[in-house]
């Protein structure tokens, strides 16, 4: 006879996770290349006899959205956005990881690495090399890299059939089993960074709505406690003080 | 409750916005200043739900888990390199770098400094000096008596004496490019130093391949554009409200929890 307090702690509990998922969107607001979360919720049926079920709620998924967000532009040589669905390669010590944040300057051998240091690979699996004599350096759409001394190389920029099979890693990179195939849709705009796609009105109004839920699933419980009082007043009255 | 230390963490990252856009204006009418912009990258993910594990018997595997966030942090604040618009002043002694390249300027302490800011001026001795009387490099002694010095594009400083027809040559200022121009520190007064991250600098003659070229009576203003930090100021303004919002909604949620019979 508990059920109706246990599905408003499923309750409870699923909206104080989605509220950690809205503040860590709201925290990401101007992350170079954040895609926002969402939580995903499921029915949990439980058979109670007599035919009837109850339905729990609770949390099967976080899944990121992954459409592009605002280019942001720059002016940065080195600042680098791809439009469209795709990644940068990079060439970490656990291995490759990919990253969608265009945010690269040059080592002290002239390699091209993210903010970290890992290094972003070229197209042939290694990473992309200047000399100090290469000034005027242009990327064109395609990846290309040249500048005035000739061609250096095309930045490799991949792509996955299903992006949920990536697992996020912090510092906007990704890690993931599935094979990554090259991007055929995606444009390189070199000097602008793509911004965070978190929309502040969208998570403002779902964290209205969620704050409201909660509530409603406190008054549940409240309600449930109030009846069980009121029954147990009623049935244990003994006759003399009814 | 997760929610309000990761909204701790971008009210604190914003923090950090707005002391490097507020930096930024300050050094608006920096001669040879660059304009910084702080970096964001997302913290750990927490797996709650591992995505990729089986959900059956059958083979069947979790499409997306249940990974939280836990906010973000500020992974650097760099330096955009951009090249700053060229004033004339006039000055003989003004010289302003366009392209790549920076003077080398002897600090007391024998180190080697790098800057940007073209405002040098002679001391007693006739040498050419920045503003704290540090000399540029290699050292340049103008003679007395010179009536008119001319410094050209590729750095040659060239004096005319007295009664001589033909300009003198006393000098060559030189100008060190860098792999990484942001890997290099700021220590002030509009000085940077080399660091592993910068790689070692290479001297090379103004107007040579991938050296940029003097202007005498020139300078170059800072690098940072007014209307773009007001905006970025009003962008980071509003992402800190925000983030307060996240906590007093969970600091409702939580009275909400405690209301709880």
């Amino acid at each position: 006879m508990e059920n109706t307090v246990l599905v408003a702690l499923s309750k409870h509990m699923v909206l104080r996770r989605q509220m950690d998922v809205i503040a860590n969107n709201i925290a990401n607001m101007n992350t170079t290349g954040f895609k926002r979360e969402r939580s995903l919720f499921a029915t949990y049926l439980q058979d109670v006899g007599e035919g009837s079920k109850i339905a729990f709620v609770r949390n099967t998924g976080v899944v990121s959205d992954f459409s592009t967000g605002p280019l942001e532009v720059t002016n940065n040589t080195f600042d680098i956005a791809i439009r469209g669905n795709g990644f940068f390669e990079l060439e970490t010590p656990q291995g490759t990881r990919f990253t969608r944040g265009g945010r690269f300057e040059l080592d002290a051998d002239g390699a091209l690495v993210t903010a970290q240091g890992y290094p972003v690979l070229a197209d042939d699996g290694f990473p992309i090399l200047t000399v100090p004599e290469d000034t005027n350096i242009i990327i064109s759409s395609d990846g290309t890299v040249t500048s005035e001394g000739g061609e250096i190389g095309r930045l490799l920029v991949v792509a996955f059939e299903d992006t949920r099979d990536l697992i996020k890693l912090g510092g906007g990179l990704y890690a993931t089993e599935a094979t990554a195939q090259p991007a055929l849709d995606a444009e390189v705009i070199q000097g602008s960074i793509e911004g965070s796609n978190v929309e502040p009105i969208v998570e403002m109004t779902r964290m209205i709505t969620l704050l409201r839920s909660f509530q409603n699933a406190q008054k549940l419980s409240d309600d449930e406690n109030e009846l069980r009082r009121r029954a147990i007043n009623a049935l244990a009255a003994t006759p003399q003080s009814v | 409750m997760r929610s309000l230390s990761i909204a701790a963490t971008g009210m604190l990252a914003q923090q950090t916005n707005i002391d490097v856009i507020a930096n930024n204006i300050a050094n608006l009418n920096t001669t040879g200043f660059k304009r910084q912009r702080p970096e964001f990258q997302d913290l750990l993910y927490q797996n709650l739900r591992r995505v990729g594990t089986a959900s059956s018997d059958a083979g069947t595997i979790v499409p997306s888990g249940v990974q939280i966030g836990t906010g973000v942090r500020n992974g650097s604040v760099y330096r955009i390199t951009e090249q700053g618009n060229l004033v004339s002043t006039g000055n003989t002694f003004d010289l302003a770098i366009q392209g790549k390249g920076y003077f080398r300027v002897e600090l007391p302490n024998g180190e080697d400094a790098f800057t940007r800011a073209g405002t040098f001026q002679i001391n007693g001795e006739g040498e050419i000096v920045t503003l704290d009387g540090f000399t540029v490099g290699p050292g340049i002694i103008i003679p007395n008596g010179a009536i008119d010095v001319t410094i050209n594009a590729s750095g040659g400083v060239e004096v005319k004496l007295g009664e001589q027809i033909e300009p003198q040559n006393v000098g060559q200022i030189e100008l060190v490019t860098f792999p990484n121009e942001a890997g290099l520190e700021a220590i002030g007064q509009n000085l940077l130093l080399e660091t592993p991250s910068s790689g070692s600098g290479t001297a090379g003659t103004p107007g040579s391949a991938g050296v940029g070229t003097l202007q005498q009576g020139f300078l170059e203003t800072s690098n940072v554009d007014a209307v773009s930090e007001i905006t970025n100021m009003i962008t980071a303004q509003r992402a800190y409200e925000l983030n307060s919002k996240v906590i007093s909604t969970a600091d409702e949620m939580m009275a909400t929890i405690s209301q709880l019979r």
